[in-house]
């Protein structure tokens, strides 16, 4: 059965990886090696030579590949790859030799300490499985036992599970196992470090050390002053190790879409007339300049039409009209003006909660519980009706102008409705923007789309074979992306059974994806402590953020577009700039996970609130100021601001974790969370 | 099995294997005898080496649904993941019903399964269905600032209290940005820091109250002791839970004192009941740490349980009523405040003890120490009260002789008599084995003998059945309560004996100060018995 398991996973991941090319539009130059590799060995697999040829002839690529000598990973037949794992090596070897790579680290200069440093856990890592696999399960012990805890605190996690793993026999199934051989390790280090590591393998004659650094770790070798200890700490922690350099290289079109010409005047004066004569002036005037703003060309914004969105429906118009005024009427947030924050607690709850989200315009709650239903409330006095029946509905007149109203059964209204359909706890719930339908997502491995109107289920989207952790709608309605333990997000649009993209490239399960406001890119969050950033358009990889010391479990893009803020396990709130792929700020003061992160409506402070019962405000303004000044480009990242600095406020809850933050149009915070008994 | 998986995932890395006990016996329980040592051994590995895998998945299952703590389900939904058949009824939220047992050298925990008779399935009632799920709304915070509501945590800490008032050197040297109680904005640290440092010395006590809080004084205090008593019930609903009452502890505390002192006088009986309630609901309150405020506490109290007279006509007027509440409440506040170095207990006992030997004293005094002491618990009624019986009880026994009773000593000798059966009879169901002859009681406890007696009879009829299950229900707090009066009587009898002194502390959260004690035993070797080292006086 376990082989099965492994084999759909398997194949989903090589299939998903297939899809993520062929989205590239076979674009050798922009793949990355694994990517190709995992396309070839899929055609291979399935006996498709011809296309496997023509894929091989027209990069050129394969050969360069196996030649580097990194062939070992590129086989998913698993016996091949562990038996790059074999030798007859003698195991008091591994011990002298780890001992000596860990006292020249020691020993060098203390610029290159850090940086050499790195080298450390991917080698400890796979000594013990060559260990292992070569049946010295108690050298494999003791030597675990020696070195294990002198590994950096974030790698504890990856250290104890390695341990469970103790005969060859385990190494073939286990996840984490396949992680470090499906993908190097990349380390990043300037050119004098690495030239006193060549020196000091090849003077020392470690045979041993040299044939793992070769096989199982990429060093990525750049020019320059080597990195500070501070900084190679703030980016480490990731099951890869470092991104790259040129991973994160490829421009990225972070500006927003050019909002539609909304005619706002009459509306606004409208509500403005029984005031005075004065104030209409005043609004008109800070109009003009929203609109203004709005319609001015960003460079960076990405062409409108560069993924097809839906047409903008009379009521959808209005609703962004009615949005804009809203948003004149908000409270400017800042160091000196903090905001007020309502918390929604649920009583009677405890242990069943488990994801809640809010509507754009804070008019209903859904939440998903572990008992697989979903609950909808109405937070305004306005109850939740449903449609009428088809008999009814014919007899209404189409034309009247409030249809839409009349569509509705006065009768059925209700301040809660109960969605069930899903089979095991339902961990994703999302509004989509017109309030209409709701996406839930479950552990029994699918999405479901609800009708908002008829209170049923619309759509079951089959694609995820395992849980799905976290699904998400497009702020543009129509698209939505899903992620889960099958370690692949993906990309669907609400009339498509099957998804349109599947991102894969993670390689521990997908926590949480968050779409960019202009829905161009996808941002997700993965247990293998890394962020990536997924184009839409194309189905690559444009950032990989890395710096989590824990499972990312939140995430969130400023409103602007050009920063993005992830929250983990680990308790930090790390925020990123885009544009470079740098870490600007990185907040750690929660003392436990990180359940969810919000910007303001004008992105002046951020929120974050999590399981250690407790909300925090920072200044987001100052912790961009720095990046926005910065030449978009530059080299070096600068150096990330730290949390007290930034910090604002806090604010803890009695016993209640905050599991979703939300601020209204006028940021007022609106926070949730079930009491714990 | 899988309880000891759990308690692995805890330890650090390589802790916790499957024992090769288990293995044998989950052998033997499908009919496979015999296995060979290898085979278990190889067993074992791999079975501990999937367990594992799957409490690692379980654990996605527990971060994913909020939680802090794994549920079995949790577990189910990992064997899912792995297309296994989950394990079927193991549901329960809180425990795992595994049992753990040794014998024949083999230690092992089971799960207990009893036979379930459908028939009594059936008829049996209905268990309560779950509360439905609620949302209830408050504030969090008002521009920046958070409100002192029940609904947040008290802007000062229980333990941050206990702290200011056991150890006031704390405050010193810190900063006030750095209290844990500063919900307000701090701003940008270093700038802040200079400022201050202008200051030269900052006063420790802080003694500002905010309007909103003067204005609440004056209306809870108007509430608690008005004659509206829909009022004084939100009064009083408010002190007992409302989070942000720290600041103001001194001047409630300071009415209460004052309200006592001239209402005692006056005898005014209602006003007293009413400041007994203000007591009640402040150290009801969970967010509040009384003991700065107990000088004046314990005196109101006290007074309100020895006064020679707390009524204008205590012939008619149900004094005894306040004297026993006063009584539970003082019992209360030895147990929540009592500590080594204020030696509470063995100093509120000391005062009663007093008052229950002064033959001066007035019968209704005479009955609040009794009740005082009966509230402190049957170690406390053992030493002290026991051996005042037979005076007592010839002390009412001249009165009765006497040709002339006036009425108010006449009720004060059926409430005394009441009394001492009501505090007595379970010890002494306790203390003498059946049958009870009255002859043996009276010879003991003199004129109060055949009362008791009857009452101890009675009480064994009623109790037969059930004592079994009472009794060992009961040990617990009996426990409890009993070595707080031998931390009493210790303490006392340690100067005198040149013993190393002992503490005991039996501490109690406020909330279940009626119930749950727990004993916590600092120093001292013989922790185990506290009943042994007793004063034979």
């Amino acid at each position: 059965m376990k082989t099965d398991v492994d084999g759909v996973m398997e194949a989903a991941s090589t299939a998903a990886a297939a899809a993520a090319a062929v989205a590239s539009g076979g674009d050798a130059k922009g793949m990355d090696k694994n990517t190709l590799v995992a396309v070839l060995q899929f055609l291979n697999k399935n006996n498709l030579q011809g296309a496997e040829q023509a894929l091989r002839k027209e990069t050129g690529f394969f050969d360069a590949v196996s030649a580097a000598g990194s062939g070992g990973q590129a086989s998913s037949d698993v016996g091949t790859v562990l038996s790059v794992y074999k030798s007859e090596g003698d195991p008091d070897a591994y011990v002298s030799n780890y001992v000596s790579l860990k006292a020249f680290v020691e020993k060098s200069l203390d610029a290159y300490k850090y940086e050499l440093g790195q080298l450390l856990f991917p080698v400890f890592v796979h000594m013990y499985l060559e260990l292992v696999f070569n049946n010295h399960p108690a050298d494999a012990e003791a030597f675990l036992a020696r070195f294990g805890p002198d590994q950096e605190d974030f790698f504890q996690q990856d250290v104890q599970k390695l341990s469970h793993v103790t005969c060859p026999e385990h190494m073939q199934e286990n996840e984490l196992i396949q992680q470090f051989r499906s993908s190097a390790y990349t380390v990043r280090m300037c050119r004098d470090s690495h030239v006193l590591l060549k020196r000091h393998l090849s003077e020392k004659q470690h045979s041993l050390l040299l044939g793992l650094v070769q096989d199982h770790v990429v060093l990525d070798v750049f020019e320059g002053v080597p990195r500070s200890k501070q900084l190679i700490h703030l980016t480490a922690g990731a099951l890869e190790g470092d991104p790259g350099r040129q991973v994160n290289k490829t421009k990225m079109l972070f500006g927003l879409l050019r909002e539609p010409d909304i005619q706002l005047t009459v509306p606004v004066e409208e509500d403005d007339e029984p005031e005075g004569d004065d104030k209409p002036k005043k609004k008109k005037a800070k109009k003009d300049a929203l609109v203004s703003k709005k319609s001015k060309n960003d460079p960076n914004a990405p062409n409108p039409s560069r993924i097809p969105l839906a047409e903008l429906r009379d009521m959808d118009k209005r609703e962004k009209a009615k949005s804009l005024r809203e948003a004149m009427k908000r409270a400017t947030l800042g160091p000196d003006s903090l905001p007020s924050m309502c918390f929604y607690t649920f009583l009677n709850a405890a242990d069943n909660v488990s994801c809640v989200t809010l509507c754009e315009d804070s008019s209903m709650m859904a939440v998903g519980f572990s008992s697989s239903t979903v609950r909808v409330w109405s937070l305004i006095p306005q109850k939740l009706r449903a449609m009428k029946s088809a008999d009814e509905l014919a007899d209404i007149d189409k034309d009247a102008d409030d249809v839409l109203v009349r569509m509705m059964d006065e009768r059925s209204a209700e301040q809660s409705r109960t969605l069930a359909g899903h089979s095991g706890p339902v961990h994703g719930v999302s509004f989509s923007p017109d309030r209409t339908l709701l996406l839930t997502c479950s552990e029994d491995g699918t999405i479901r789309l609800w009708s908002l109107q008829t209170w049923s289920c619309l759509v079951c989207y089959k694609g995820h074979v395992f849980p799905v952790w976290d699904v998400r709608f497009s702020p543009h309605g129509h698209y939505f992306a899903s992620g889960g333990h099958d370690r692949t997000a993906r990309l669907w649009a609400t009339d498509h059974h099957q998804p349109l993209r599947i991102f894969a490239g993670h390689l521990a399960d997908v926590d949480v994806v968050e779409f960019h406001p202009n829905s161009n890119y996808v941002a997700s969050g993965s247990s293998d402590r890394s962020v990536r950033v997924w184009d839409v358009s194309t189905g690559s990889c444009v950032r990989v953020l890395t710096g989590h010391k824990g499972v990312v479990y939140a995430a969130a893009f400023s409103p602007d577009g050009r920063f993005l803020v992830s929250g983990g396990a680990d308790g930090a709130v790390l925020c990123w700039d885009l544009a470079s792929g740098h870490l600007t700020a990185a907040l750690c003061q929660h003392t436990d996970t990180v359940c969810c992160v919000q910007f303001s409506r004008d992105g002046a402070v951020l929120a974050s609130g999590g399981m250690d019962d407790c909300i925090k405000l920072w200044d987001f303004q100052k912790a961009t100021e720095d990046s926005l000044a910065e030449e978009v480009g530059a080299a070096q990242p600068a150096d990330a601001k730290v949390g007290a600095e930034l910090a604002l406020a806090s604010f803890a809850t009695k016993h209640t974790p905050v599991l979703v933050l939300h601020f209204t149009r006028r940021n007022l915070l609106l926070a949730a969370g079930p009491l714990q008994t | 099995m899988k309880v000891k998986q759990r308690r692995a995932e805890q330890e650090p890395a390589l802790a916790g294997t499957l024992s090769l006990d288990s293995v044998r016996v989950a052998a033997e329980s499908v009919g496979i005898c015999g296995l060979p040592d290898d085979a278990i051994r190889e067993l074992a590995e791999d079975t501990t080496y999937r367990l594992r895998q799957v409490v690692q998945d379980a654990c996605k299952f527990k971060a994913h649904g909020k939680r802090k703590k794994l549920l079995p389900i949790d577990f189910d939904n990992a064997l899912r993941m792995r297309n296994m058949e989950p394990l079927y009824g193991v549901q329960s939220l809180e425990h795992v019903p595994f049992r753990f047992t040794s014998g024949g050298g083999r230690e092992l925990s089971f799960q207990d399964e009893r036979d379930v008779e459908l028939g009594e399935l059936v008829s049996a009632q209905m268990p309560k269905a779950p509360l439905e799920t609620t949302i209830r709304v408050h504030w969090l915070c008002i521009d920046g600032v958070q409100p002192a509501i029940p609904e947040n945590p008290p802007p000062v800490a229980l333990e941050h209290q206990k702290q200011e008032s056991t150890n006031p050197a704390s405050r010193i040297g810190k900063p006030p940005a750095a209290s844990p109680a500063s919900a307000l904005p701090t701003k940008s640290g270093p700038q802040r820091a200079k400022t201050i440092e202008t200051v030269s010395v900052k006063q420790l006590a802080q003694h500002e109250l905010s309007v909103e809080l003067q204005l609440y004084y004056k209306e809870i205090t108007e509430a608690c002791v008005g004659s509206d008593e829909s009022r004084r019930a939100e009064a009083l609903q408010s002190l007992s839970s409302d989070p942000g009452l720290h600041q103001m502890l001194p001047r409630l505390c300071n009415f209460i004192f004052e309200g006592v002192k001239v209402n005692v006088v006056q005898y005014n009986l209602a006003l007293l009941i009413y400041l007994m309630r203000m007591v009640k609901a402040l150290l009801d309150n969970q967010t509040l740490y009384l003991e700065k405020y107990l000088h004046e506490l314990i005196p109101s109290v006290a007074s309100c349980i020895l006064s020679r007279q707390l009524c204008a006509r205590p012939e008619a007027d149900n004094h005894w009523a306040l004297r026993d509440f006063a009584s539970r409440l003082l019992a209360q506040i030895c147990k929540n405040f009592n500590t080594s170095t204020n030696n509470m207990q063995t100093r509120v006992t000391r005062l009663f003890t007093g008052c229950l030997r002064g033959e001066r004293s007035s019968l209704a005094a005479t009955y609040g120490a009794l009740a005082g002491l009966s509230e402190l618990g049957p170690e406390v009624i053992k030493s002290f009260v026991l051996p005042q019986v037979k005076p007592l009880g010839s002390r009412l026994e001249r009165l009765a002789e006497q040709p002339v009773v006036s009425p108010a000593d006449r009720l004060a000798t059926t409430h005394l008599k009441q009394l001492f059966a009501r505090g007595l009879t379970p010890l002494l169901k306790q203390l003498r084995s059946s049958p009870d002859v009255v002859e043996q009681y009276q010879a003991e406890y003199g004129y109060l003998g055949p009362m008791l007696c009857a009452a101890v009879s009675k009480a064994r009829s009623q109790t037969a059945a059930p004592q079994t299950a009472v009794s060992a229900s009961l040990g617990a707090s009996k426990v409890a309560v009993g070595a707080a009066a031998a931390a009493a009587a210790s303490a006392q009898a340690a100067p005198r004996l040149g013993t190393p002194q002992r503490t005991i502390i039996v501490s109690g959260s406020p909330a279940a100060a009626g119930g749950s004690g727990r004993l916590v035993v600092l120093g001292g070797p013989r922790a185990a018995a506290p009943t042994q080292d007793e004063p034979s006086s």
